[in-house]
């Protein structure tokens, strides 16, 4: 089974079938299942999903980042022409932080409060073998001034606590830039910032992408973020894939029941009615625990039927373009049923 | 009832919370003014938000109207006696908080049910049979299936922790529900539930609630009226549906414009980087939103506009004047 | 077509309780269970003492003096360690031994426990001036010699066992106030004190009914780990003859005992020696498995 759709013939990240599995107290957990995509160079693929879907644990595993009580397998996980799944600790410090970088949440969990940012953006150039402690200056001052952070020279001399919140986060952002990384993974970049901020933040990410000709893989919860920033999508449910497509093409016909409701939950989502209910996917998430079988969304969808409990899962179908969606149900019935969830005839 | 049409069930008079700060070690001791001359009134069964970004002074105005933090100037009011004269007891059938983190707000070694009837072993001594019939009774009501009874959170997703949390809110019955980013810790999906449940619930119940969140776009879904917060001041007040369609000041433009609908149509607008949040220790002279705002004119850098007609902003007090001095009015 | 799917089976209440998490974590901890094990039969050496000792600990028998142990050449299973120097059963003493042992250990652990974890838990909850003072008791404490003051307090006020007992809970209360205040002070953050504040609840409801709970386990962890130092400490003292005085049998006299003896009956020392070795590894082999049985909870 071809799980995937081929974007271009060099992707700078190829991932099959990956698998991670968590032992816990009560028995083996399936983080992720069968997780498959292609990154081209200079693209951003977005990752979308609730909580415990897979989307960070998936990027974890690529890092070499996973907790001591995971478990990834894949039938491969290329990046840049290089199997990374396998690599060891060393190879892997190579690689981290030098051509793949990574952004995460909380700005100041990611820098370290006893350096002042200039130590720690020099210092990564510099374990990298990318020049001297003079270059690497140099290189600091121009990313700081290109993230917008004026009197850049200046600031290199500040500590983490003395900036503020978006402030450090474009400090990550530069020091995750100061090797010329080819791919970036970012894990909620801007959830932990305010809104204002938050905006900001996220047209930066654009602007540097494109002069640089970066690749990122955004992970987020935020379909708003989504839409703005991303080329292409996965919609992960239950530690799998189950929707992928162009952004706007997933915005325009989102086809699986869980996107659907997904975007139609989003409270900024069309017109607000002050006295009707928000739109809701009722019931919640199924423990990962033990062997999953069928259709994780089946018990909150509304369109499932006996046949989605059957078989170990539901394969990805293709429909047009790069557009696949992981439902039993054929196209045209889940598009009459979008259409029909905003009072249009079926 | 002793509540007349008229009289608010909570009033806010020139509240003040202030902390004293130190910002080096040899200089001179300051105050960090987190909630700044704040006046508002309530009425009964209405749902009110308060709106601002981290610093602005919403959670601090949260913990005081719980009298977790005292006032230190101004009159907070409720059903018209001074918040300072209840007994915590009391307090406790009159506001009850829900907290953002459903994760931290249960206590992880009680079980579901403890952690529900909690205010009311505190503050009532009823037989056991009454509690339990009680606890069953709210938990039907914010749809907790009953085998939860025993349960522990850690047992429960967010969502379900979230019921928990609102089931010992309204237990014991209070009129005013103070709710401090409830959802923001959940899952889309989830937050939907959560806030129809809301929503549902203070209409049933006749509650008052005061809604406190950063996120605009979820506060429009629910409230009849919107406070928005600056540097601990409020900046706009009025009717949800002024402020989301015809936002006055430039701070809720701004905050209105950050709204990232699910639209890839949306373009994101340029980066120009505007300093952020300003230090809230050391607030700007004037107007305090006068070095993001870029109407800002030599009036805002020296003077403090009020609160009046239910907006800070010199360029709204007096319209005519402001474009007589060459002032634009700030506009979405 | 449209009938309804199977549901998922595994839905919700997958999760176990807290309890039943921890019991099953336990049937799985080899370093619990031996742990449990060994403190369970020293605790049934020290209450049935009386039953299971084949012998009176204090009764003497000159004329059967250093008896050897059942292995040795002549040895008998009327004494499965031999007689000591004045002819007492010392498998009995070794027995009677464990209840001296097990009161100083408990008693000390308890009530140093009770003493620093309530200091701890108010400097944390409250702060301000009575943090301030705990901080100060704390460090007055860490600056006094310990074991020292120890030697000359058990020698004004003599070896009894309370005394002894009391002496011991002296020394560790530093380090349960230590933890319970740093403890207290990450749980006094979350949002359910301040919901239970918003309950009305007091400040002792909060202490113990809220704050207790959730640092419950580390302070028996450390409990268990003062446990063996008193037990160690109590030995010491007794061994230096300013402890529990003979002929009371206490393990730290049995040590002292066969000093004399050392060299041509080595067991006489190595019983007890290997008796309070084994007990106090239990001791923390039973703590280290309590604190990694009860993580604390709600972290899927």
């Amino acid at each position: 089974m071809a799980d995937t759709t081929d974007a271009c013939r060099e992707p700078i990240l190829s991932v099959r079938n990956l698998d991670v599995t968590l032992k816990t107290a009560i028995g083996e957990l399936h983080a992720t299942r069968g997780i498959s995509y292609d990154i081209c160079p200079g693209e951003t693929f977005a990752i979308v999903g609730e909580s415990g879907c897979g989307k960070s644990i998936s990027s974890m595993a690529l890092m070499g980042l996973l907790p001591r009580i995971a478990r990834a397998r894949a039938d491969h996980c290329l990046f840049d022409g290089q199997e990374i799944l396998s690599l060891s600790r060393r190879q892997l410090s190579k690689i981290r932080g030098n051509t793949l970088s990574m952004i995460f949440q909380d700005p100041m969990t990611s820098l370290n409060p006893v350096y002042t940012i200039g130590d720690q953006l020099t210092e990564v150039f510099v374990r990298h073998g990318k020049g001297t402690r003079a270059q690497a200056r140099d290189r600091a001052v121009f990313l700081l001034e290109r993230v917008g952070i004026k009197n850049a020279a200046e600031r290199l001399n500040a500590y983490p606590h003395q900036l503020s919140g978006g402030l450090r986060q474009r400090v990550v952002i530069a020091m995750a830039m100061m090797c010329s990384p080819k791919l970036i993974i970012a894990d909620e970049p801007t959830t932990a910032l305010d809104v204002t901020v938050q905006m900001r933040t996220l047209a930066l990410l654009s602007e540097l992408q494109k002069e640089f000709g970066l690749a990122i893989i955004l992970i987020t919860h935020d379909l708003g973020v989504v839409a703005s920033l991303s080329d292409r999508v996965a919609v992960m449910y239950a530690g799998q894939i189950v929707e992928t497509a162009p952004t706007a093409q997933l915005f325009a016909d989102p086809t699986h029941p869980y996107t659907q409701g997904l975007i139609r939950c989003i409270p900024s989502y069309g017109e607000p009615h002050p006295d009707a209910e928000l739109p809701t996917i009722p019931g919640m998430v199924p423990s990962l625990i033990g062997r999953q079988k069928g259709c994780a969304f089946r018990n909150r969808c509304p369109l499932a039927f006996a046949d989605c409990a059957e078989g170990d899962t539901i394969a990805l179908r293709e429909t047009h373009g790069e557009h696949a969606y992981r439902c039993l149900r054929p196209h045209d019935a889940l598009m009459a049923h979008w259409r029909g969830l905003h009072g249009e005839p079926a | 009832m002793l509540d007349s049409a008229a009289e608010p069930v909570l009033s806010l008079r020139d509240v003040e919370v202030s902390f004293p700060i130190r910002r080096g070690f040899f200089a001179k001791p300051g105050r960090l003014h987190a909630v700044n001359k704040v006046s508002l009134d309530v009425q009964r069964g209405e749902f009110i938000s308060i709106v601002g970004e981290s610093g602005c002074g919403k959670s601090t105005l949260a913990k005081t109207l719980l009298g977790l933090q005292p006032a230190t100037a101004g009159t907070i009011r409720i059903n018209g006696r001074d918040l300072a004269d209840y007994s915590r007891k009391e307090l406790a059938h009159q506001v009850q908080p829900i907290f953002q983190d459903p994760y931290s707000s249960l206590n992880p070694r009680k079980s579901v049910a403890a952690n529900i009837a909690l205010p009311l072993i505190l503050s009532e001594s009823l037989p056991a049979s009454e509690i339990r019939d009680r606890v069953r009774e709210i938990m039907q009501m914010v749809s907790l299936p009953q085998r939860f009874e025993h349960s522990y959170p850690g047992q429960m997703s967010g969502g379900q922790r979230q019921r928990v949390a609102i089931a010992r809110a309204l237990i014991t019955r209070p009129r005013i529900l103070v709710c401090d980013e409830p959802t923001s810790a959940l899952d889309v999906s989830v937050q939907a539930q959560i806030l129809n449940l809301l929503k549902d619930l203070s209409r049933r119940l006749n509650l008052t609630s005061i809604f406190i969140s950063h996120d605009l776009s979820v506060v429009r879904h629910l409230t009849q009226r919107v406070a928005v917060m600056y540097l601990g001041r409020v900046v706009e007040l009025g009717a949800s549906e002024e402020i989301f369609n015809a936002p006055r000041h430039p701070y809720t433009q701004l905050l209105i414009r950050s709204i990232l609908p699910p639209d890839p149509a949306h373009r994101l607008p340029p980066v120009a980087w505007d300093g952020g949040g300003p230090d809230p220790t050391n607030p700007p002279r004037g107007c305090h939103f006068n070095p993001r705002c870029r109407y800002a004119t030599d009036l805002c850098r020296t003077e403090l506009p009020p609160l009046a007609g239910g907006v800070a902003c010199h360029a709204w007090h007096d319209p005519d004047a402001w474009r007589a001095a060459g002032g634009q009015i700030p506009q979405l | 077509m449209s009938n309804a799917p199977a549901p998922l089976d595994n839905m919700d209440l997958a999760m176990p309780t807290p309890w039943q998490q921890s019991w099953s974590l336990a049937k799985r901890h080899i370093g619990l269970q031996t742990g449990a094990l060994i403190v369970l039969v020293a605790l049934i050496w020290a209450v049935f003492a009386p039953w299971i000792a084949p012998a009176d600990p204090y009764a003497q028998d000159l004329a059967n003096r250093l008896a050897p142990a059942v292995w040795q050449d002549g040895g008998s299973w009327a004494h499965v360690l031999g007689t000591d120097g004045f002819g007492r059963d010392v498998f009995s003493r070794l027995i009677w031994g464990t209840q001296v042992t097990m009161i100083v250990g408990f008693g000390a652990a308890v009530i140093s426990g009770i003493v620093g974890s309530t200091l701890g838990m108010l400097g944390g909850y409250l702060g301000g001036r009575v943090d301030a003072a705990v901080i100060f008791l704390i460090n007055v404490k860490l600056a006094m010699p310990g074991v020292l003051i120890a030697l000359s307090l058990v020698s004004i006020f003599g070896g009894s066992l309370l005394s002894i007992t009391i002496i011991l809970s002296l020394l560790f209360w530093d380090r349960f106030a230590v933890v319970t205040r740093t403890a207290t002070q990450q749980v006094r953050t979350r949002e359910f004190i301040a919901a239970a504040e918003c309950s009305g609840a007091s400040r002792g409801w909060i202490l113990f009914r809220e704050i207790l709970p959730n640092i419950a386990n580390q302070i028996i962890v450390i409990g268990s780990l003062e446990m063996g130092i008193a037990i160690l400490i109590e030995a010491a003292l007794s061994f230096l003859g300013l402890g529990i005085q003979p002929p009371t049998p206490s393990w730290g006299i049995l040590v002292s005992e066969a000093r004399d003896t050392m060299f041509f009956k080595p067991h006489l020392i190595v019983a007890p020696g290997l008796a309070i070795c084994i007990l106090v590894v239990g001791i923390n082999l039973l703590g280290d498995g309590i604190r990694d049985i009860t993580e604390p909870q709600g972290r899927n």
